[in-house]
């Protein structure tokens, strides 16, 4: 009975164990990303490529920055109607642009893959000497035909890709660590990005 | 393997462990720390382009320039306007919640008609409009059977309410009560200005110059200038009134009178100056005047009345002989109820030196073209006098009006004695044009409401106090108006259509456009680097030139310093003698009542906004209870001390209130803030305190038989 009972012990707690390990790991890997994020669509297609490969337009000319120094960010609807005030096309969404946004004067609702609350404060201006495309604050978007799907978070209504504070700490440090002098304004300290 | 309990456990444990290499507990710890700080009813920041849009201010009459910062379109902020003559790059607190009130809780949404159960219930413009029409026709041919009383002293709008009323066959256009109404008993045509900025010594009697009274913003401007930080001051300010309130407290002297009387040491001073010799003789009446002021105001009368010593009556007047630009402002300290009297001689100091249209000086400034045809002379209608008008018909002395239109006023909370004001108002229709549910539209038949100033195009002409004449506009700065108001002007022009009236016009725009274009009758320029007082003493300005309406609509300035007719100035002894100044003794109301005036309390006709409540210290409300104030030895008179509750009964009402202990109060005063106690409006602005309007009691001031109220008396007791 003893030899049974330890025998039975030595397999029949390493296989449980394994199986409940292994199954919270994909739970904790897989499972939760997927009930924790739900999947948006960006309300309008656009295409990033044609604009910049077929009309020779810069990122500047809609991403720009104003004469107070602050970030336009998204372009508005007079942006886009500086050429879309009517269909130039016949594409449906450039249709659905004119029809359901412009003329009837609702702002497109895009959707911000960084969206970063109200108590930072995040300046644009600051950062500009670092390239946009490749230092890994937002998805490089600018090559793409096709807006990826936003990600957003059940619980805080935040996207996925919303930078955390560690992310803007690390990057602090780091440069500013690399050039003391230079970026002597940009430490750490709460009230940098805690106004 | 057998599913048993121990190998249950040991899959749970399996899955805790695993957990732990998962990121789930922390991301969930993380995430449910970012959950607690955005709940829902947090406002969330919206971004875009910032941009400024001037404008001009109509919250009470000081016109004074605002700056409006948008974001994306949408007004966020008041801020000062450098480039404005009236206020300099400053601001009041009332105009600085300007954006706020856009939003305010109390704001009528839309068109409402009373119901039979009092309540109001919206209906459409189309609706709103047919009804006052049809309202309006029934009351047509009647003599004055519609009364409009507008609260906006200085803007167009009551040329268009004015030809209205005159083809419906009334003149019943009133304006709420001012400073204004006493000045046009003393000056017929035009108004009185007051050069400030060139004064280098500044007398008022009365007047609460840095708080209430006429151009606040530019006239603490000129103060400010005259006294720069750690320098000498170049223009000394001497303030006669009966307490330390703002104007009191900064000016370099103070001089504690009963309201009413300061007239009577006015006219003391003058008999100094006329004993020194002064005199003069551009005056007719100037015998009449000297033998009156000599014989009548001795020093010992004089202190008899006011209490102030010969001795510093004596070297007032040498204060003012010692100058060389001496200004005598005359006023009331609430700026409004004030007497011909005290007007009259405060102002006939400035006679003595010679002190007309001249820098530093009084101006006599020119009322701008009307352009409505069939509107009533501006100077008839401010002279008019509404508070006799309702007293006699709640009398019964007049035929009560079939419809009342009430624009930018509040009558049934600030006038005195609101009650008799609801007893004139009772069983006539009531239209309010009001934008905020006030007392008024609370009552009313119909609401109309207009948008707020920065919703719409209006105008500002020269507002009293300012000493050169002005123009400038109101425009929208945001796209979409809020609610679903109308510009009451657009609705007169309507209504005026519907009824067969011609009022010369098809839209508020186009009228105010007219007065833009009949400003060319008058010598004027448009401000720019310039300002109207140094254009005064000598400073070359240009002529208007381009296209004044697109500059002015823009934020632009029109001002004009030339002297519109020549005018001949007299003492007034006539009014002097026939007027007088209230009686100094009353032993039913012992007490003298100082009514205080401020923008942090709002104005006339708007309630004390949830922006300024901040403002109110602990000494001012505490709960619904309100402070009023007194010094040490008038409470201890009455057996008062600090924080106890005392009422203050007058003649036709009384109020709550709890003591404040302040030595800046003249001595047998009580001083009570007016704007508490607003009974409609919203949740922030009401149930605060208690209206002191109930408290102030109207009489006749015999000779001009004007109805005079900030002289009001009242008796204090222990509650």
């Amino acid at each position: 009975m003893e030899e049974k009972k330890g025998g039975s012990s030595a397999g029949g707690v390493f296989l449980p164990f394994l199986l409940g390990f292994v199954a919270a790991l994909a739970f904790g890997w897989w499972g939760v990303p997927h009930l924790l994020y739900s999947k948006k669509t960006q309300p309008l297609l656009f295409t990033h490529q044609n604009h910049i490969e077929l009309y020779g337009m810069q990122c500047e000319d809609c991403h720009f920055f104003r004469r107070d120094g602050s970030f336009s960010g998204l372009p508005d609807n007079a942006k886009c109607a500086e050429c879309h005030s009517f269909p130039l096309g016949d594409h449906p969404e450039e249709i659905r642009f004119v029809e359901e946004f412009y003329e009837k004067g609702v702002e497109v609702p895009w959707l911000v893959y960084q969206y970063q609350p109200d108590n930072v404060f995040f300046s644009h201006a600051a950062h500009q000497e670092f390239d946009c495309t490749t230092a890994g604050c937002h998805p490089d978007v600018g090559s793409s035909n096709e807006m990826p799907p936003l990600f957003q978070n059940r619980i805080t209504g935040y996207s996925r890709d919303t930078m955390k504070m560690k992310t803007c700490e690390r990057c602090h440090a780091e440069v500013a660590a690399k050039e003391p002098e230079r970026f002597f304004g940009a430490p750490n300290a709460c009230q940098i990005c805690h106004k | 393997m057998a599913l048993n309990r121990r190998s249950f456990l040991t899959f749970a444990a399996g899955g805790v462990a695993g957990t732990l290499f998962t990121p789930v507990i922390w991301k969930s710890i993380d995430d449910t720390a970012i959950w607690t700080q955005n709940w829902p009813w947090i406002p969330r920041l919206e971004y875009g382009a910032q941009a400024y849009a001037a404008t001009t201010c109509k919250l009470c009459p000081a016109g004074c320039g605002l700056n409006i910062r948008t974001v994306s379109g949408r007004p966020v902020a008041a801020e000062g306007r450098t480039d404005h003559p009236l206020s300099q790059g400053g601001i009041c607190p009332l105009g600085s919640a300007a954006v706020q009130l856009l939003y305010l809780p109390a704001r009528i949404k839309g068109p409402m008609q009373k119901q039979a159960d009092g309540t109001h219930q919206p209906i459409s413009w189309d609706e709103a409009e047919a009804l006052l029409k049809e309202k309006l026709a029934e009351q047509r041919g009647k003599e004055d059977a519609v009364v409009c009383v507008s609260g906006d002293e200085n803007g167009t709008i009551n040329e268009l309410f004015s030809a209205l009323l005159g083809g419906l066959g009334s003149e019943a256009c009133y304006q709420m009560p001012g400073e204004r109404q006493v000045a046009s008993r003393v000056l017929r045509q035009g108004s009185i200005g007051y050069d400030l900025e060139n004064a280098d010594f500044v007398l008022a009697f009365g007047p609460d110059l840095l708080d209430s009274w006429g151009t606040i913003v530019r006239n603490k401007k000129a103060f400010g200038a005259a006294h720069p930080i750690g320098e000498e001051a170049s223009a000394k300010y001497v303030y006669v009134g009966p307490m330390q309130n703002i104007t009191g407290g900064a000016a370099d002297q103070w001089i504690a009178v009963a309201p009413g009387m300061e007239g009577v040491l006015a006219l003391g001073i003058a008999y100094h100056l006329l004993q020194a010799g002064l005199t003069a003789p551009q005056a007719h009446d100037f015998v009449s005047y000297r033998n009156q002021v000599i014989n009548r105001y001795t020093p010992d009368f004089v202190e008899r009345l006011t209490g102030v010593t010969p001795d510093q009556v004596a070297k007032l007047a040498e204060m003012l002989r010692n100058a060389d630009r001496p200004l005598i402002v005359p006023g009331s300290s609430i700026a409004q109820g004030g007497g011909v009297f005290g007007f009259a001689a405060a102002l006939s100091l400035n006679l003595l030196f010679n002190n007309v249209n001249v820098p530093g000086g009084i101006q006599v400034l020119p009322d701008l073209p009307t352009v409505v045809p069939g509107a009533q002379d501006t100077a008839l209608i401010r002279a008019r006098d509404f508070v006799a008008y309702i007293q006699s018909v709640a009398e019964g002395r007049t035929e009560k009006p079939g419809l009342y239109m009430v624009y930018e006023a509040n009558p049934l909370f600030a006038l005195p004695q609101p009650e008799v004001t609801a007893l004139a108002f009772e069983g006539s229709y009531l239209v309010s044009f009001s934008t905020f549910y006030d007392e008024t539209a609370a009552q009313a038949d119909l609401l109309l409401p207009t948008p707020t100033f920065m919703e719409r195009f209006d105008d500002v002409q020269t507002p009293y106090g300012s000493g050169f004449a002005s123009y400038s506009l109101t425009r929208p700065v945001i796209r979409q108006p809020i609610f679903d108001t109308k510009p009451t002007g657009e609705v007169v022009l309507g209504v005026a259509k519907a009824l067969d009236i011609d009022l010369g016009f098809t839209s508020f725009d186009k009228v105010l456009e007219a007065k833009v274009s009949a400003l060319a009758e008058l010598e004027g320029f448009l401000v720019e680097s310039v300002q109207p007082w140094e254009a005064r003493t000598g400073e070359s300005v240009s002529a208007v030139s381009g296209n004044p309406w697109r500059t002015i609509s823009r934020g632009a300035v029109w001002a004009s310093i030339a002297e519109p007719f020549p005018t001949e100035m007299l003492l007034g002894s006539t009014i002097i003698s026939q007027t007088a100044p209230p009686d100094s003794e009353d032993w039913a109301f012992p007490v003298s009542l100082v009514s205080m005036d401020s923008r942090t309390y709002g104005s006339r006709h708007i309630a004390i906004p949830p922006f300024c409540l901040p403002l109110l210290h602990e000494q001012e409300i505490q709960g619904d209870v309100f402070y009023v104030w007194m010094n040490s030895a008038t409470a201890r008179s009455y057996g008062l001390q600090a924080e106890d509750k005392v009422q203050l009964t007058g003649p036709s009402g009384s109020c709550l209130a709890r003591v404040r202990i302040f030595e800046g109060v003249g001595r047998n005063m009580v001083a009570a803030p007016l704007g508490f106690g607003h009974t409609a409006w919203d949740k922030f602005s009401r149930n605060k305190g208690d209206n002191i309007y109930k408290v102030l009691t109207v009489r006749r001031e015999p000779g001009s038989n004007l109805a005079v109220w900030a002289d009001s008396r009242v008796r204090i007791a222990k509650a």
